[in-house]
């Protein structure tokens, strides 16, 4: 985290949502920002330029989307979006138009502050100085240099399309990265129908690198919008 | 006008059976296969076309088989009795018809409405019960915090936590069923190995299996399934939490997938207290529950939901008791030729 303390946005109509927000950030070293309209959620991200922004989709004045889209075309500040459970499809369009993540409502507030921890560590300014070189997560360890992955100190070997993925998953770690954001990076715009290419793919990583891929621990599974690589 | 028309040609049949039949049968007994055609019109339609089947009958009879044949003329009284006795059988039957439907309508309705109340009482008891424990341990938090210790304001928040948990899955189980009964559900079939839907199931299911053992068995060679990804998950997720409820913590809690001829089948099993018999087919009614005195708390709509997805994707689900002890859930999902895959 940067010294000064990072500044969310909270872009939610219901106010006892803002409060339940503002308090969980608040009492965990964040600074809070609030906007209960899309029309001031857009002039808030101008003027105070916060470090991360809260979204729900449903806003009286117009559609959580516009906001994220508007967001989108002047900065890449990181944006998550609350959404409910069996709305896979409003996810991903959110994520489409240029959300992050999402957390799923009702919250509990350590996958809440998770995801914000992922978001605001994935946009640090970065130079090939600062490049992570190596990424490790529990036994996991991928050497993005020498392009090793080694598991539990074992060396394990990955196809290229494996590794594209895995190193995909591991640019955005604790984030969610759809389907469409995989098919690309791994087969290139042509295969974007093609989901259950990726779901064979990603059941052989998992044969590499879960003990039982069944109960993934690493490679985590969001149906209906993409997959998660675990990050902590 | 479909029914005049069924009428019309349920008159043609019988004068041609009876134009063959005429060959042996005296004229009176060919009314009877008149009488035949005017009960079954009388029955499947209503008194309009029955006594259009009738009255049809009846001139036809007259014209074609009665003497003078091919007139109207009656010379034999006794045929207008036969006659007259065709179009009070018509009347008689489609009114009891009629009746009979309408009485069908009514217990449809009736049924329903049991439905309804069942809803409403349903829905204040998984309601109300959690948002009063949730009300009442807010209240003592606020009110009494001093006097609690450490460990009974842990307990109470728990409390707090769960029964909100637990109002949340009501709602969104009843907006589910809601939606999946409505039919306006439209399938996102895509391609999933079954091992990824399963392992999806798990981790969702984890925080309340926390005191479980899971274990998997899923062949290596089981095809693609073509399915509702989110749906299919919905379903497994609640086979595998109805489980988690009713077995003692610490229970193993196995799912097995396996290939069959013509279909895949996963099962859910356990090795809890299995269920109370004959409850195998009822388990999947809306709001049935083992456990009536509430020990166990849920929505009651979670494996009726499981059996309409089931259902959606042309499956199936049932639930037994295995030999061994503890409850076995079966879903059978049909096996489709799987997509074209190209080599790396």
């Amino acid at each position: 985290m940067t010294s000064t303390a990072p500044l969310v946005l909270i872009v939610e109509d219901e106010p006892r949502m803002r409060r339940l927000l503002r308090l969980t950030l608040e009492s965990n070293g964040m600074r809070c920002a609030e906007a209960a309209t899309a029309r001031e959620a857009m002039s808030r991200a101008q003027t105070q330029r916060p470090d991360l922004i809260i979204a729900d989709l449903g806003l009286p004045d117009g559609d959580g989307l516009d906001v994220i889209r508007q967001t989108r075309r002047s900065s890449a500040t990181p944006i998550l979006v609350l959404s409910a459970r069996s709305q896979e499809s409003e996810k991903v369009a959110a994520l489409d138009a240029g959300a992050d993540d999402y957390v799923t409502k009702p919250f509990a507030t350590g996958e809440l502050l998770a995801r914000l921890r992922a978001a605001l560590r994935r946009a640090l300014p970065r130079s090939p100085s600062n490049e992570p070189a190596v990424f490790a997560v529990r036994d996991l360890r991928v050497d993005l240099l020498q392009r090793r992955i080694t598991l539990r100190g074992a060396e394990t070997h990955l196809t290229p399309i494996e590794y594209r993925l895995l190193t995909t998953l591991i640019d955005k770690a604790g984030q969610v990265v759809t389907h469409a954001e995989l098919l690309r990076a791994a087969w290139g715009p042509g295969k974007l129908d093609q989901q259950h290419y990726l779901r064979i793919y990603m059941a052989g990583l998992r044969r590499k690198l879960e003990e039982d891929p069944a109960q993934p621990v690493y490679l985590l599974t969001e149906t209906g919008v993409g997959y998660r690589l675990i990050d902590e | 006008m479909r029914s005049y028309v069924a009428a019309t040609i349920v008159v043609a049949l019988c004068t041609a059976l009876n134009w063959l039949l005429s060959m042996w049968l005296a004229p009176t007994n060919l009314a009877m296969v008149y009488l035949l055609g005017v009960v079954a019109v009388a029955a499947g339609y209503e008194r309009g076309p029955a006594m259009a089947c009738a009255l049809l009958s009846v001139l036809t009879f007259d014209f074609l088989f009665v003497p003078p044949v091919l007139t109207l003329r009656i010379d034999d009284t006794q045929y207008i009795v036969t006659g007259l006795a065709l179009l009070v059988a018509a009347v008689v039957i489609s009114t009891l018809a009629s009746r009979a439907r309408a009485a069908q309508r009514a217990a449809l309705l009736a049924q329903e409405e049991q439905l309804r109340n069942s809803l409403l009482a349903s829905l204040s008891h998984d309601l109300r019960t959690p948002l009063a424990v949730i009300a009442g341990s807010a209240s003592s938090l606020r009110d009494e915090r001093s006097k609690l210790s450490q460990a009974e304001q842990d307990q109470l928040l728990d409390t707090l936590y769960e029964e909100a948990q637990q109002v949340s899955v009501t709602v969104s189980d009843l907006l589910e069923m809601t939606r999946l009964h409505a039919g306006r559900v439209e399938l996102d079939r895509q391609w999933y190995p079954a091992e990824e839907l399963v392992g999806a199931a798990l981790e969702r299911c984890r925080r309340q299996l926390s005191r479980h053992r899971m274990q998997t068995r899923l062949d290596p060679q089981l095809p693609l399934l073509h399915v509702d990804g989110v749906l299919i998950e919905k379903l497994l997720v609640n086979l595998i939490e109805n489980a988690g409820k009713y077995v003692p913590a610490d229970t193993l809690i196995t799912i097995v997938g396996e290939s069959v001829p013509g279909a895949v089948v996963i099962r859910v099993e356990d090795e809890g207290p299995g269920l109370p018999p004959g409850a195998e087919e009822r388990v999947f009614d809306k709001f049935y529950r083992a456990d009536r005195e509430g020990a166990v708390t849920g929505s009651g709509l979670g494996l009726s939901i499981c059996r309409a997805i089931a259902q959606m994707h042309g499956g199936s689900i049932t639930a037994a008791n295995r030999a061994s002890g503890g409850t076995v859930f079966t879903l059978t999902l049909p096996a489709e030729p799987p997509p074209q895959t190209e080599p790396q």
